[in-house]
C-alpha cells in the first residue's frame, strides 16, 4: 500500500511538472506512433441532408428485404485469413 | 379515441409496421382521400421517405461497412435495420448506435465476422466527430490535490474520445477502405485484434493503436475508477507498465482532460 502511494505520488507530480503550456495539444502532434488521418470530413446531417429522397422515396425503401439474395460484393473480399477464434 | 397522441401514434406504427397493415388501415380512417390518391398512399409517401432517411442516414456514417459488402447489400441490410429500429431521438446523428450488434445478429452477414467491430468503430468515429471539444487539464490543479486523498481522485477521459477493442485489425481494414488510400487494400485478419483510441484534437480525427498499459489506465479511467483502483487494475492486467509514465502522456495527450473528487 505504501508502495501505491508513492507510486500515484510519482505519476501525479509527473503530471505536476508538464506545466499548462504543455497541455495545449499541439505538444504531442510530431510523436511516434502517431496515426493522423486527414482529408476525411464527412458532410453534416441532419433531416434536409437527405431530403433527395423526399415524397418519392428509393425505389427500393419498400421492397421486402427478405426477397434479397444477399452476396457481399464489396472491397471484402480483399480481406484475407481469420482463423480468430471466440470474443 | 381520435387524440393527437393516438394519431401520431398509429402514423409512428404505419411507418414500421410489416406488410399486414393495421395500422395503415386504422390511420387511414382520418385521411380525406383526394382523387387518385387514396390515404394509404397517402402513408406509403412518407413511409419511404422515412424509411430512405435512415437507411441513407446509416450509409452516412457507415461508409466503410458500405464500401465492404457494395451498395445492393449494404441498401438491404440497412433496410431491414430500419425498419425494425425507430428514431428514438429527434437528432439524425443518434440514430444507428446500435448498427454493430444488429449486424451481429444478421445471418447473411455472418461470413463477415469483422463487419460488426468495423460498425462500431465508424459510430466511434460519428460520435467523436461530434463530441462536445473539452478543455485541457490544468496540471497545476492536481499539486492542490491534499496527499491523502490522491487515491480517491476520479480522471475523466475526453468528452470527443472513445475506446474500442476488437479481435480484428479494424482500424488497418478501416484504413485501407478510407477513399484516398492507393495501397493495394488487403488486410490479413490473421494479423490478429487491437485496442484503439477514436478521439479528436480540434477539427484532426485520430484512431492511435494502444499499448496494453494505457489502454488499462484509460479503460479503468472510463468505468469511473478512482486513481488507487486504477493502479491496482494497471499491476494486475499489466505488471510491466508504469503508471507514472502512462499518467503524464495521457494527461499531454488530451486524452484525460479532467478530473473529480
Amino acid at each position: 500500500m505504501k508502495d501505491r502511494k508513492t507510486m500515484m505520488n510519482t505519476a501525479l507530480a509527473g503530471v505536476v511538472a508538464l506545466g499548462i503550456g504543455a497541455v495545449s495539444g499541439n505538444a504531442i502532434a510530431g510523436k511516434e506512433g502517431f496515426e493522423k488521418c486527414l482529408g476525411i470530413v464527412k458532410a453534416g446531417q441532419n433531416d434536409c441532408g437527405t431530403s433527395k429522397h423526399a415524397c418519392a422515396g428509393q425505389s427500393t425503401s419498400d421492397s421486402g428485404a427478405t426477397e434479397w439474395v444477399y452476396v457481399p460484393e464489396g472491397t471484402c473480399t480483399k480481406i484475407v485469413g481469420g482463423k480468430i477464434k471466440g470474443k | 379515441m381520435s387524440s393527437l397522441r393516438h394519431i401520431q401514434a398509429l402514423f409512428c406504427e404505419s411507418i414500421f409496421e410489416d406488410q399486414s397493415g393495421s395500422a395503415v388501415n386504422e390511420l387511414s380512417r382520418y385521411i380525406t382521400p383526394r382523387p387518385g390518391l387514396s390515404p394509404q398512399d397517402h402513408v406509403k409517401i412518407y413511409r419511404r421517405s422515412v424509411l430512405a432517411k435512415l437507411a441513407e442516414a446509416l450509409s452516412e456514417i457507415y461508409p466503410v461497412c458500405l464500401k465492404l459488402v457494395g451498395e445492393a447489400f449494404f441498401s438491404a441490410m440497412a433496410h431491414t435495420f430500419v425498419r425494425q429500429t425507430p428514431s428514438r431521438s429527434p437528432d439524425l446523428g443518434e440514430y444507428g448506435h446500435d448498427f454493430g450488434d444488429f449486424i451481429e445478429g444478421f445471418e447473411p452477414a455472418a461470413t463477415l465476422p469483422y463487419l460488426p467491430d468495423v460498425a462500431r468503430l465508424e459510430w466511434a468515429w460519428h460520435r467523436v466527430y461530434h463530441a462536445e471539444a473539452a478543455e485541457p487539464l490544468d496540471p497545476e490543479s492536481l499539486a492542490r490535490v491534499p496527499a491523502d486523498q490522491q487515491g480517491r481522485i476520479r480522471f475523466h477521459l475526453a468528452p470527443s474520445s472513445r475506446l474500442l477493442k476488437s479481435i480484428y485489425p479494424v482500424h488497418r481494414i478501416w484504413q485501407v477502405n478510407q477513399t484516398e488510400y492507393d495501397g493495394d487494400g488487403r488486410v490479413d485478419l490473421d494479423d490478429g485484434g487491437i485496442r484503439l483510441l477514436v478521439w479528436r484534437q480540434g477539427f484532426d480525427m485520430h484512431i492511435n493503436p494502444l499499448d496494453e498499459g494505457t489502454w488499462y489506465v484509460l479503460k479503468s479511467c472510463r468505468d469511473g475508477n478512482d486513481f488507487a483502483t486504477v493502479c491496482e487494475n494497471l499491476e494486475q492486467r499489466a505488471p510491466n507498465a508504469d503508471i507514472s509514465a502512462i499518467l503524464p502522456e495521457l494527461v499531454e495527450r488530451g486524452w484525460i482532460s479532467s478530473f473529480s473528487l
